[in-house]
């Protein structure tokens, strides 16, 4: 016999609906332990449940199980299911609708029989320790301090193996890269961590009629001890080399941070060290930096939060740069988010290329918004300009451009779903000392193509660029898998180089890319992806690995 | 300009005060087991069913059975996806505070800014959550001033990004020179030093192989 649906519905909804009323109210439960066609519950006399009751379970997945009270004890209670072969798995919940005025009662108490003897209780031997008069037998659960809880390491390493190789000429590179991020909680049995994160390169570079490169780094990036920080210990010390906790905006350090957070969830901090230079070889004892920053919260929730700091260093211990940062962050739990932040260099009559004054060296500010249903809206602005300093933070330019370069973006994405579609926007405009210019991009992603968690990315794309205007396609079929996913994609761009003739000015351009990963329950990652690419009279092959391991 | 840049300032600094003011606020509606309150476990027990068997080893209530398993998405709410849904429990809840006080923040939140804020908060335009290593570098050049075409597509992005080993990324100059100094360096024959051919190489180069030349 077959159901209607809206009557299959009805029957759903009604030994639940049957039982509401203004004389009962909803007790939930779970399951404890469950076999087929019954089960035990948490719930019991005391809870108001009796022999009888109808209870009803809702497994994550299958239809809810109904069934009827046969056996009550103090605090849990036996099942059995209308249908005995179905079974709830421990842990589901349910729930029954139990009369008011049972769940007003108190518990049954055994009779004592008359003339009974009354024993004596010896007298108690353990202490109180802190209980006192008006407080529950069962007082909360005390929490573990950091130092009590049990040494443990965890963190992951790494291989990572990237290859280019052009089939036109002798020229090959290839990047092979092994490390290792790890933290050893309670290291000491005083709840401070020890942190180590190091990496090592190998480049090799095989260049027709250059020299070859064959180099290795490696690379310290974190080795620091870190005191405090938590909920019994609100002064945070970290001492090695670290990026800064408090404010990462002030950069990687040889030295010590302090910060300190306050009862509200305020927080402030100062930090003395010297700043190794962002590159592979990490130079560092030449650039000394003293900072310090606080940090406005709205609550403890920490959705809104306001931090200002300043920076001063000094290279080879003359002055060097004097840096003033904010930023904000408003993330409220509906509505418009506001991430920003600024980088303000002070300059003095000794910074030539600048001039004295304050100027924005660097800021970007992102307003955007995910609505019901996932479609999302972002608009973002950034600015970037050469700070002048002695430092090295990047590769050294003229004192043209350190006056002048600069770049500004302002970008627009938007997502939108409709029914199994996405529909995907960009469009951003640019402007720099030379010239400004512009992009767009319109996207389809559609699911559940050809197989169950099967994906096809479709998008065409323009742009105006500094040194060329171009329109492609791109394309990409992605099926996620239990254990990892797959993808392959392919693009097409066609370039319009800017300053040649009308036969030299056109390139196209194809580019092709397989990829898998898989990962394992186990914490064992690896993807590996091969990249095929064909422009002009010229074809590269690229080849990538990575394997880790989490611990 | 220095005028200009005051203003700016100034502008800056009444919205900051004004956040300030906005941020602010008392904490008294702060719900039991954040911070401060209570000090009672990293989660709070309350939902949990009563029977504490089904997911502690008897009598050792800090080692959970081996056998535990936890459906965030559905007790939470909050679906963990990628490395995520395998990350130990107390790698999130532990005693630095509520977790959803970081989640509120963004990735950066847990996982420490090596962009050191110069990327915003939106992590997963290059990350996703199932490895570090970033993704879709060719297709987010499209919506710069550079985009990649010929064997820029496929060179390591530190041969342009010094710094980008370690997340410190500066926007590169798209002039050619910027980057092929020691390559405009080794052009002798003929010799561009001497010749004055030192920028503006379009005139003459396709931005596109390997090859030393190509004079179109």
């Amino acid at each position: 016999m077959r159901l209607h649906p809206l009557c299959a519905l009805a029957l759903l909804l009604l030994p639940v609906a049957a039982q509401e009323s203004a004389d009962t109210e909803k007790l939930e439960l779970r399951v404890v332990d469950g076999q087929a066609g019954r089960a035990t519950l948490d719930r019991g006399r005391v809870d108001g449940l009796r022999a009888g009751d109808r209870i009803v379970l809702r497994p994550r997945e299958g239809l809810p199980i109904e069934g009827r009270v046969t056996d009550v004890g103090e605090r849990s209670a036996s099942v059995e299911f209308d249908d005995a072969a179905r079974i709830a798995a421990p842990g589901t919940r349910g729930e029954a609708w139990v009369p008011r005025a049972r769940r007003a009662e108190a518990p049954p108490v055994q009779p004592v029989e008359p003339g009974a003897p009354v024993l004596e209780h010896p007298a108690w031997s353990q202490p109180d320790s802190g209980w006192q008069k008006g407080m529950p037998l069962l007082t909360e659960v005390p929490a573990l301090h950091p130092g009590q809880r049990s040494p443990a390491v965890h963190g992951r390493w790494y291989v990572i193996a990237d290859h280019v190789v052009d089939l036109d000429s002798d020229y090959s590179y290839g990047l092979d890269r092994a490390g290792i991020d790890s933290t050893w909680s309670n290291a000491f049995g005083n709840g401070a961590e020890l942190n180590l994160g190091v990496e090592t390169n190998w480049r090799n570079a095989v260049v027709p009629d250059a020299d070859d490169t064959h180099e290795t780094y490696v690379r310290l990036d974190r080795l620091s001890y870190v005191l405090g920080g938590d909920r019994f210990v609100p002064r945070r010390v970290e001492i090695g080399r670290f990026l800064q906790y408090g404010m990462p905006e002030l950069g990687v350090l040889d030295g010590i941070e302090v910060s300190t957070r306050v009862p509200g969830g305020n927080s402030y901090g100062a930090s003395l060290g010297y700043m190794p230079e962002p590159n592979a070889g990490q130079e560092s004892f030449r650039d000394l930096q003293v900072a310090g920053w606080y940090r406005w919260v709205g609550d403890e929730t920490e959705r809104s939060a306001l931090q200002v700091g300043a920076q001063q260093s000094y290279h080879d211990y003359s002055n060097d740069r004097q840096l003033i940062l904010a930023r904000v962050d408003l993330a409220p739990q509906k509505g418009w988010d506001l991430h920003g932040a600024v980088w303000v260099d002070y300059y003095t009559a000794s910074d030539a290329a600048k001039g004295a004054g304050f100027e924005l060296t660097q800021g970007i500010l992102s307003i955007g918004r995910v609505f019901e249903g996932g479609s999302s809206l972002t608009l973002t602005g950034t600015h970037v300009s050469f700070p002048e300093m002695e430092r090295w933070e990047f590769v050294p330019v003229s004192a043209a451009q350190l006056a002048d370069d600069h770049v500004e973006r302002i970008a627009l994405r938007a997502r939108q779903k409709t029914g199994r579609v996405w529909l995907r926007e960009e469009a951003g405009i640019w402007t720099d000392q030379d010239g400004q210019g512009g992009d767009g991009e319109l996207g389809f992603e559609f699911e559940r193509v050809f197989f169950e968690g099967c994906h096809l990315q479709l998008a065409g794309y323009g742009a105006d660029s500094a040194t060329s205007a171009l329109w492609g396609l791109r394309g990409a079929l992605q099926r996620q898998l239990e254990e990892g996913s797959w993808e392959l994609g392919y693009q097409f761009a066609q370039y319009d180089f800017t300053g040649f003739t009308d036969a030299n000015d056109q390139l196209p351009q194809h580019r092709l890319r397989l990829s898998r990963e898989f990962h394992t329950a186990s914490g064992w990652s690896f993807s590996a992806h091969g990249e095929w690419l064909h422009f002009a009279n010229d074809d590269s092959l690229a080849a990538g690995l990575y394997l880790q391991k989490s611990f | 300009m220095n005028g200009t840049l005051r203003k700016l300032g100034l502008a800056l600094l009444g919205c900051g005060l004004l956040a300030t003011a906005c941020a602010i606020r008392g904490s008294e509606s702060v719900p039991r087991h954040m911070w401060w309150a209570g000090l009672g476990p990293v989660l709070p027990h309350d939902s949990f069913p009563a029977d504490c068997s089904l997911c502690h080893v008897s009598n050792e209530w800090q080692t959970l059975k081996p056998e535990f398993a936890y459906d965030h998405e559905q007790e939470t709410g909050y679906a963990l996806r990628g490395a995520h849904a395998r990350a130990l429990c107390l790698r999130c809840h532990n005693d630095r505070g509520p977790a959803g006080s970081f989640a509120a923040q963004g990735c950066a939140g847990c996982h420490a800014d090596l962009h050191r804020g110069g990327f915003g908060n939106e992590c997963t335009r290059c990350h996703q959550e199932t490895s570090w290593e970033p993704f879709g570098m060719v297709e987010l050049h499209d919506h710069t001033r550079l985009p990649l075409t010929g064997v820029h597509a496929v060179t390591q992005c530190w041969r342009c990004h010094p710094g980008g080993e370690v997340g410190k990324f500066v926007p590169a100059d798209p002039e050619c020179s910027s980057c092929h100094a020691s390559d405009l360096a080794r052009a002798t024959v003929p010799n561009h030093a001497g010749l004055g051919w030192v920028d503006h190489c379009g005139r003459c180069h396709l931005p596109t192989t390997w090859q030393q030349a190509e004079i179109h």
